[in-house]
C-alpha cells in the first residue's frame, strides 16, 4: 500500500482488522456494528461531545481527571469516588505495558496485582480485561470516559478495544514516536494511526462521536509553536479518515502570556489548516493540561503548580483543563491525590469564573510570533509532500525540518534546545534545522540576550539544565 | 588518569529520556565518556555495553514506577558477566504508590545498587559521587 494522506478503502481496512483482532482472545469479542449500537444507546450525559458542546455555550470550563490501575475494580473504586467529587470527565491511562503491546506482561502484573492486593501496573489494561468487563465502567460511572488508546508504537488493538468499551480514544503519530517510542519505524507508526482514524470514523458515520484526544505535549519543555505543528499535522491525518471530533490538549509552559498566545493559536491555526484541506465538518476543542515537566515532590508546591496550571487554562478560554495530581513527582495518583487535584481546579474556576487574559501588545505580539512559526513550519511539511502531509512529515523528519528537544526517538535529529527567557517563556537557544523566519529566529534571540543581560552570563548547556528543574526544586 | 566510561539509559519499558539526556551531558562535561543507551533499556543492554566499554558505572533511569520489577536481577546478572564490582546508580521515579524515601532507598539498596536518587537530583550529586565511589578525586 502507497503511503499517503488518502482515506482507506472499506476492505483495506477490514483486510488489516482480521490481524489486529487476532493479537490477543479479548480482540474476537469486538462486533464493531454492537458496538455501535451499544454506543448510541449511551445517555447524553456520557456523551463527552454532547457535553462538551454544551459547555462551550456555556462558556464553562470542564475538568478532567486521569487515573488507571491494574483491576476493574480498583479502576472502578476510583472513578466513582471521583465522578461524586464532580470531575466532568474522566481520563484513564493504560499501563506501560498496554502501551508497548505486551499483553502477556500485563496479563502478569494483574494478576500479581489480584495476589497482592494493590496495582502494580501504572495503568488500566484495557486490552487483557476486554470490551465486557470494561464495559461495567461505562454502565457504573455516570461522566464520559477517554482512554489514551494511541500511544506508542502500535496501538491498534488498543483502539479497537477502547472505543467498542463505550470510551472516547486518541490519535498522535510522529508525536508519540518522538515521545514514548525508541526505534519504531515513521511509515508504520503513520499506518497504525490511519488505521485507529478509520476505524472511529466507522463509528463517526453512523452517528456515534468519538473524540480523539490529540496531545500538544512532546517532551513538555519543547517551545509551543512545536507542540501546535505536532497537534495540527495528527488532526489533518484524523480528518481525512473521517475522525470528527477532535481534542487538542497542550500542555503549558507556564508563562502567563506566552501560555495564553498559544492555546488562542492552536485553535485558530488548526481550523485554518483544516479548511483549507476542505475538512469542513470537524469539530476542534481545545483543552490545556497540567505541567509536563519535573514537578515538586512537596504536595504544597504540587498544589500550588496545578492552580497556576488551571488559571492559564481559564484565563487562556480553553474548553476543558486537564489536571494531573499532588502527587505527580511521587507515584500513580491515588484518589485522594486526584480528589485534591480536583478541588483545586473546582476552586481556580470558581474563583476566576468567566475572566480571560485581556489583549495586550505583548499578548499580540507573542501569538503573532507562534504563527509565523507554526505556518512556516507546516507549510514547509506540505511543501516538502507536494500536497500529502504525510510525504511531507517523512521527509521532513528525514531533514530534521521537523524535529524536538529530548527525544526518545532515535530517528529525529532532537537538535532542538529549549531554553527560558528573562520572564520564563521557552525559546529557542538551538531551532537546530527547523525552517523558521528570519523574524522569528532573531526574535527567540532577543528574548534570550534579555535573560543573558540580567544574569551576566552566556545561555548554555548547563542554563538549559537549571531550565529543567527550576519548577521542582 | 583514565578517562571512566558509564553507561547511562533508561530501563524497561520507559521512554522519558529528559534525564538521561542531561546526565549523558552533564558526564561528558564533567570528563567522563558516556555510552547513552537512551530509551527503553534492557538489562542485557546495559551489561552488554557495560563489558564491551570496560565501564565504571551503569546510571539507570526510570520514571513510570516499575523500577522494582525492571531492575530486579540486575546485580546478579553483572555479576555472572563478570562486572561484579561495577558501580550501580538508580534515580527517578521509583515507585508506582507513595512510600517513604528511606524505604525505596533500602529496596534498591537490597536490589545490589550503590546509589539511589530521588526525582530532581541534579546530575552535579551522581557525578561527585562516582567520583568519591571510584576514588577518582
Amino acid at each position: 500500500m502507497q503511503l499517503s494522506n488518502k482515506r482507506w478503502s472499506d476492505e483495506e481496512f477490514f483486510d488489516m482488522r482480521k490481524e489486529v483482532l487476532s493479537w490477543w482472545p479479548t480482540g474476537k469479542e469486538i462486533d464493531l456494528d454492537e458496538a455501535v449500537e451499544y454506543r448510541k444507546k449511551l445517555p447524553k450525559h456520557k456523551v463527552w461531545a454532547d457535553k462538551l458542546e454544551q459547555a462551550k455555550k456555556d462558556e464553562k470550563c470542564l475538568l478532567y481527571v486521569m487515573l488507571g490501575h491494574a483491576t476493574v475494580e480498583q479502576t472502578l473504586e476510583h472513578m466513582k469516588f471521583l465522578e461524586q467529587a464532580g470531575a466532568d470527565l474522566l481520563m484513564i491511562m493504560p499501563d506501560a505495558y498496554t502501551r508497548k503491546r505486551k499483553y502477556e506482561e500485563a496479563e502478569r502484573g494483574v494478576t500479581e496485582s489480584i495476589r497482592q492486593g494493590k496495582s502494580l501496573l501504572n495503568g488500566y489494561p484495557m486490552v487483557n480485561h476486554g470490551v465486557k468487563r470494561n464495559r461495567v465502567l461505562t454502565d457504573s460511572v455516570n461522566v464520559p470516559i477517554q482512554l489514551l488508546s494511541c500511544c506508542d508504537e502500535d496501538p491498534r488493538l488498543n483502539h479497537e478495544v477502547t472505543l467498542a468499551s463505550g470510551f472516547n480514544g486518541q490519535t498522535m503519530d510522529l508525536h508519540d514516536l518522538i515521545q514514548h517510542c525508541k526505534d519504531y519505524p515513521l511509515d508504520k507508526r503513520i499506518r497504525n494511526t490511519q488505521y485507529a482514524n478509520r476505524l472511529t470514523s466507522y463509528y463517526e458515520e453512523r452517528g456515534v462521536p468519538v473524540n480523539l484526544n490529540i496531545p500538544a505535549n512532546l517532551c513538555g519543555w519543547d517551545p509551543l509553536g512545536m507542540k501546535i505543528v505536532m497537534a495540527i499535522l495528527a488532526c489533518l491525518l484524523a480528518a481525512e479518515q473521517g475522525a470528527r471530533h477532535l481534542d487538542i490538549g497542550v500542555t503549558p509552559t507556564c508563562h502567563l502570556v506566552h501560555d495564553v498566545a498559544g492555546l488562542k493559536q492552536v485553535r485558530a491555526l488548526t481550523n485554518e489548516y483544516l479548511h483549507r484541506f476542505g475538512y469542513n465538518d470537524v469539530t476542534v476543542s481545545v483543552a490545556c493540561s497540567s505541567w509536563q515537566g519535573d514537578w515538586p515532590r512537596d504536595l504544597y508546591r504540587a498544589a500550588s503548580l496545578l492552580s497556576i496550571c488551571a488559571s492559564i487554562s481559564v484565563l487562556g478560554g480553553v474548553d476543558y483543563h486537564m489536571l494531573r495530581s499532588v502527587q505527580e513527582a511521587r507515584a500513580i495518583p491515588n484518589k485522594e491525590s486526584n480528589l485534591a487535584a480536583l478541588r483545586i481546579g473546582q476552586q481556580v474556576i470558581a474563583t476566576l469564573g468567566k475572566q480571560r487574559l485581556s489583549e495586550s501588545d505583548e499578548l499580540k505580539l507573542e501569538q503573532e510570533m507562534i504563527a509565523k512559526e507554526v505556518r512556516a513550519i507546516v507549510d514547509r511539511v506540505i511543501e516538502l509532500g507536494q500536497g500529502d502531509i504525510i510525504a511531507g512529515e517523512l521527509k521532513a523528519v528525514q531533514t530534521g525540518e521537523l524535529d524536538a528537544a529530548f527525544p526518545c526517538w532515535i530517528h529525529v535529529k532532537g537538535k532542538v534546545l529549549p531554553v527560558r527567557d528573562a520572564t520564563g517563556a521557552i525559546r529557542y537557544l538551538d531551532h537546530g534545522n527547523l525552517p523558521l523566519p528570519k523574524d522569528v529566529i532573531e526574535y527567540h534571540r532577543q528574548k534570550i540576550a534579555e535573560r543573558e543581560k540580567a544574569e551576566k552570563r552566556k545561555a548554555d548547556l548547563e542554563m538549559v539544565i537549571e531550565d529543567v528543574v527550576c519548577i521542582s526544586r | 588518569m583514565s578517562t571512566t566510561t558509564v553507561v547511562t539509559g533508561v530501563i524497561g519499558s520507559d521512554c522519558h529520556v529528559v534525564g538521561t539526556t542531561l546526565l549523558r551531558y552533564a558526564f561528558e562535561k564533567a570528563g567522563f565518556k558516556v555510552v547513552g543507551l537512551g530509551a527503553c533499556v534492557s538489562q542485557e543492554e546495559f551489561i552488554n555495553a557495560a563489558v564491551e566499554t570496560n565501564a565504571g558505572a551503569i546510571l539507570v533511569s526510570s520514571i513510570y514506577g516499575h523500577a522494582p520489577i525492571d531492575c530486579e536481577g540486575l546485580r546478579q546478572k553483572c555479576q555472572e558477566a563478570g562486572l561484579g564490582k561495577i558501580l550501580l546508580y538508580v534515580g527517578g521515579l521509583l515507585s508506582t504508590s507513595e512510600e517513604d524515601w528511606k524505604d525505596t532507598e533500602s529496596k534498591f539498596k537490597a536490589l545490589g545498587f550503590d546509589r539511589v536518587y530521588p526525582p530532581s537530583t541534579l546530575p552535579a550529586v551522581a557525578i561527585a559521587d562516582i567520583r568519591n565511589d571510584l576514588a577518582l578525586n
